[in-house]
């Protein structure tokens, strides 16, 4: 391929740039979503070349094919680490929380692996087919079976006797030692969800992590709840318009309305609680949601390999049940970035302008800051502290004004740096006269 | 009117007043010249006629049968129990809305020699002529759109839920509305005659508030003085949100409806607002409220009424968008209901409407479905089982439903909403769909609108005007729907909290203005009727309380 062959002239050749070509920021992209208009909207240049563009924002593909290859110059900046599997394929997730729970219990930390609680019991199959077997039968239930590879809800469906499995396991003829065998997990199924109009919820939350050692997350302020279209009903469980929530299956239903998306903002999501269950439960809810996120990234943090290079935004699916307990649902490392509506447009464009300035390749910023339009920094080595006189413990469903704070941050930084050249030119003009 | 406790003891055995036959069922009024102790004895009076009353007396000798205290102390126990217990409550909430009611009505003649005053609805009788009008033109309106469906207006269902195709159209919108109060004019005005009519559309010259008048009663909105929706979002005041929720759980316990009131006008935090609204609109359901809903279900599900589809068609029109899709379960549920219940009518403050669609009733024993059209079914016999389409009185309108909608968003449960919709509804947001020259009603709230922004800002108005987007137009649908669905809900729910407390609906116009007035600047520069329109489409970053303490109470405004 032509592109291959040019590559190769530039190993061979040498003409490679140590650091970047002056001009606009490059980047390259194969998304025509709400990535694309962000990026133009900042002014940077769409270029095609590897070894020019200082940010790659790249699709599950070229991730898995070309990222182990392509050399990066140290200006360069990727999307995505390189096993980020770790933490959002849904089999490796369960091992590496289970080995975290493990791991503190061994050293004594009896109450902190207590908080490892928030996945609900979960086998991979077709290995801890037996195990599974097990647990169904001493705890009954439903059960929900996720293909491990797939996304957008495919293939995602509930069991509640165990002769189901076993007719699905005879159906796929799967063979643990096959190479077919596809994995999927079976996970207990909440049953009591949390229900606003009589409809089942979840809650997507962007996150975004710039490097994993040391540990630095920021976790944007809005979010949104996906609902589905028909009420829950615990009898039906054949019907994945009522127990899948993505919007990808609920477009399909018959009664999907295109104009509303079945999607309310965090923001009133999280008034409309206050006003069903007081100011502190939810208080606590909120901060909850923001510790297992960070408790979700601890446990990956060993295993995923730490590069400058490299960032990452992840999508979070949170679910809430009826007793504000919070559970996980799954992590996605390529969380949609196509808007169905100008709502939906507006918060994911504003968030990732932010992720963009937190990024920060134009070198505006220090690095340190609290806040940077609605991005919050929520741990960095240590969990981040919060101001003693407000009232929430969780910046998580607040009021954002960005546009205001990323001015004044902006200005703030440009004064600094002002001020920094001209002691910088002081001293060097006083040297000089002497 | 807080020393009415003491006097008020559940002593059994009081001497009866003798009764005048208009008495007995009439409404509380009192006299002209009456001080405070012949107040006091007429409220005594029409207590002892009052449900409460028997039921708080009940209780107290259910108590003083099982708490076998001695005969002497009988006095001192109930006038503890009072005191200390819901009952007291219950007692000093009815009296002072006994009292409020009172002070509403026109006082009695002191002399009996002139007949009882009977309070005219309406003054003025262009405007009555008007609301005649109107009201029979929704009839036919009605009655047309039910003959199309040519289906009968009233059957037994079959069993189960049929849903006619929604092939219905709303009856009237804001805009119809409009239209028909712009055209009433009076003749003696002088305008009729030299032709100088002014910028406002609105002809008839009614009296209202200017700024001063405002400020003086609405003072609680002061700057000065924090406020919900305005001091627990700045930075740095955050634990005014937590003290309030503090004072207002201990108010609600103690439940007496003033202080509430005095409470709400300073805004009410959301995890209070299921009960001090409860408490103050007294809506929160009794054993006998469920009882009747259940009862109104049932006759949902068994009586198919055609006005039901056009209820259903404005429900989906309002769960069409992102902010109330999530609650088009309940909200159909509610509002269904409210179409049934027959008592709507009767509560409203002011009647809704005099013409209403009657129908033969269906009865189970003279075959299932009575199949009668509209047309044919009201030259029946006059002595035949009528019901009303709607039942309640209320005729459907485009965006009826989304006035109900915030009120999903303060309780999760269908009784709740209902019985909250329905007080909300029956005490203040029938007023803005009726045509009425009163206070507090739509005409007065409009033109209470073009006297404050007219004198406030002329030139925006003028300008306004001349391209052709009279603000009036603007902002009618807003006051129509008392700002539900154009602002975001918890902001229009602070404006209502302060509605409720201060039992008037003012403050809506005088919100319509403050908007109009924050975005002068970019009105004065729209050159089409288009570009205003665009300008007001965007209204979800305005925060209301703030808007309104500027346009009261900023010092040296244009």
């Amino acid at each position: 391929m032509m592109k291959d062959w040019k590559d190769a002239d530039r190993r061979v050749g040498g003409l490679r740039r140590k650091t970047r070509a002056p001009g606009p920021i490059r980047f390259r992209t194969t998304f025509r979503n709400c990535i694309l208009d962000t990026l133009k909207r900042r002014g940077w240049k769409e270029v095609e070349d590897d070894s020019e563009c200082d940010l790659n924002w790249m699709d599950r593909d070229w991730i898995r094919e070309r990222f182990d290859r392509v050399h990066l110059e140290p200006f360069q900046k990727v999307n995505h680490f390189r096993n980020h599997y770790e933490l959002t394929r849904k089999d490796s997730m369960v091992k590496n929380l289970k080995r975290m729970k493990r791991q503190l219990e061994k050293e004594g930390k009896v109450e902190e692996a207590a908080q490892f609680d928030f996945f609900p019991q979960t086998f991979v199959l077709p290995g801890e087919y037996l195990l599974y077997v097990e647990a169904f039968k001493k705890l009954g239930g439903v059960w929900i079976m996720k293909p491990v590879g797939k996304s957008q809800g495919k293939g995602i469906f509930l069991v509640d006797k165990l002769s189901q499995t076993a007719q699905w396991k005879h159906d796929n003829r799967f063979n643990p030692d096959g190479p077919q065998a596809e994995t999927y997990v079976a996970q207990q199924y909440i049953h009591n969800p949390l229900l606003i109009g009589g409809r089942k919820f979840d809650i997507r939350l962007y996150v975004l992590v710039t490097s994993f050692n040391p540990l630095k997350v920021h976790m944007y302020r809005d979010g949104f709840a996906r609902f589905s279209v028909a009420r829950y009903d615990t009898k039906n469980i054949n019907n994945t318009f009522v127990h899948v929530t993505n919007v990808a299956i609920q477009k399909t239903a018959a009664d999907y309305d295109a104009d509303t998306g079945g999607k309310m903002f965090l923001r009133p999501l999280k008034l409309y609680l206050i006003s069903k269950f007081g100011a502190e439960r939810v208080n606590e809810l909120f901060c909850e949601i923001q510790l297992t996120i960070i408790r979700s990234l601890q446990a990956v943090q060993k295993t995923i390999i730490n590069d400058k290079h490299c960032f990452e935004l992840y999508g979070y699916d949170v679910m809430i049940d009826d007793n504000l307990k919070v559970w996980l649902i799954e992590v996605n490392a390529f969380p949609s970035l196509t808007a169905n509506t100008k709502d939906d447009y507006n918060l994911k464009c504003a968030m990732l302008d932010d992720m963009l300035s937190i990024i920060d390749l134009e070198k505006r910023l220090n690095g340190n800051e609290d806040q940077v339009g609605s991005f919050d920094l929520i741990y960095s080595e240590g969990y981040v502290k919060f101001d003693r006189n407000c009232e929430y413990t969780s910046y998580l469903g607040c009021t954002t004004n960005r546009t205001r704070q990323l001015g004044k941050l902006f200005r703030s930084r440009g004064k600094e740096r002002e001020l920094a050249e001209r002691k910088l030119k002081k001293s060097q003009g006083g040297g000089k006269k002497v | 009117l807080v020393e009415l406790l003491p006097q008020r003891d559940g002593r059994g055995g009081q001497d009866m007043h003798e009764w005048r036959l208009e008495e007995l069922f009439s409404e509380i009024q009192y006299s002209e010249n009456g001080d405070f102790d012949e107040r006091c004895r007429t409220v005594e009076k029409y207590l002892q006629m009052d449900s409460t009353h028997y039921q708080i007396k009940r209780a107290v000798k259910e108590n003083l049968m099982s708490a076998n205290c001695e005969p002497g102390n009988v006095h001192e126990y109930v006038r503890k129990l009072l005191a200390e217990t819901e009952l007291g409550v219950v007692l000093r909430n009815r009296i002072y809305e006994l009292d409020e009611d009172a002070k509403k009505r026109p006082r009695l003649p002191s002399k009996e020699l002139m007949p009882r005053f009977k309070p005219i609805r309406e003054q003025l009788d262009v405007v009555d002529m008007a609301r005649i009008q109107w009201d029979s033109r929704l009839k036919t309106e009605l009655r047309s759109l039910l003959n199309k469906l040519s289906r009968p207006a009233v059957r037994l269902r079959g069993g189960k839920l049929n849903d006619d195709g929604f092939t219905v159209r709303f009856i009237f919108t804001s805009e119809d509305l409009l239209e028909v109060i712009l055209a009433i004019k009076n003749p003696n005005f002088s305008g009729t005659f030299t032709k100088h009519v002014g910028w406002n559309l609105l002809q008839l010259q009614l009296q209202t508030p200017t700024v001063e008048e405002l400020r003086s009663k609405y003072r609680e909105l002061s700057p000065d003085i924090r406020q919900m929706g305005v001091d627990d979002t700045i930075y740095g005041s955050e634990w005014f949100g937590a003290e309030r929720e503090r004072t207002g759980a201990s108010l609600a316990n103690a439940g007496y409806i003033p202080h509430l009131k005095n409470f709400a006008k300073t805004g009410v935090p959301n995890s209070l607002r299921p009960a001090l609204w409860g408490r103050i609109l007294g809506c929160n359901p009794t054993p006998k409220d469920l009882h009747r809903y259940k009862l109104l279900r049932q006759n949902l599900a068994s009586l198919d009424v055609a006005s039901d589809s056009l209820f259903r068609f404005d429900v989906q029109e309002t769960t069409d968008n992102d902010e109330f899709f999530v609650f088009s379960d309940p909200l159909n549920e509610a509002m269904l209901i409210f179409s049934r219940d027959n008592q709507v009518r009767s509560l409203c403050s002011l009647e809704p409407t005099t013409a209403v669609l009657e129908v033969k009733a269906p009865s189970p024993l003279d075959g299932s479905s009575s199949a009668e059209t509209a047309e044919t079914a009201e030259t029946t016999a006059p002595d035949a089982k009528k019901i009303a389409i709607p039942p309640c009185g209320i005729i459907p309108f485009y965006q009826l439903s989304l006035i109900a909608a915030p009120i999903c968003f303060i309780h999760a449960d269908v009784e709740h909403i209902y019985y909250m919709w329905r007080a909300m509804y029956c005490r203040y947001f029938c007023r803005l769909h009726i045509i009425s020259s009163q206070k507090d009603t739509i005409y007065y709230l409009a033109k209470t609108f073009e006297d404050l922004l007219s004198t406030a800002h002329p030139k925006v108005y003028y300008h306004a005007v001349s391209i052709g987007a009279h603000p009036l137009r603007t902002v009618f649908p807003w006051i129509f729907t008392a700002f539900a669905g154009v602002l975001p809900v918890f902001q229009v729910l602070q404006v209502w909290d302060r509605i409720i407390a201060y039992n008037t609906l003012e403050l809506l116009p005088t919100l319509a203005a403050a908007i109009y007035l924050f975005r002068a600047d970019r009105v004065l520069e729209a050159k089409s009727a288009n570009e205003v329109h665009s300008i007001f489409k965007e209204t979800v970053h305005i925060q209301a309380i703030p808007l309104l303490q500027h346009f009261l109470f900023a010092k040296g405004k244009t």
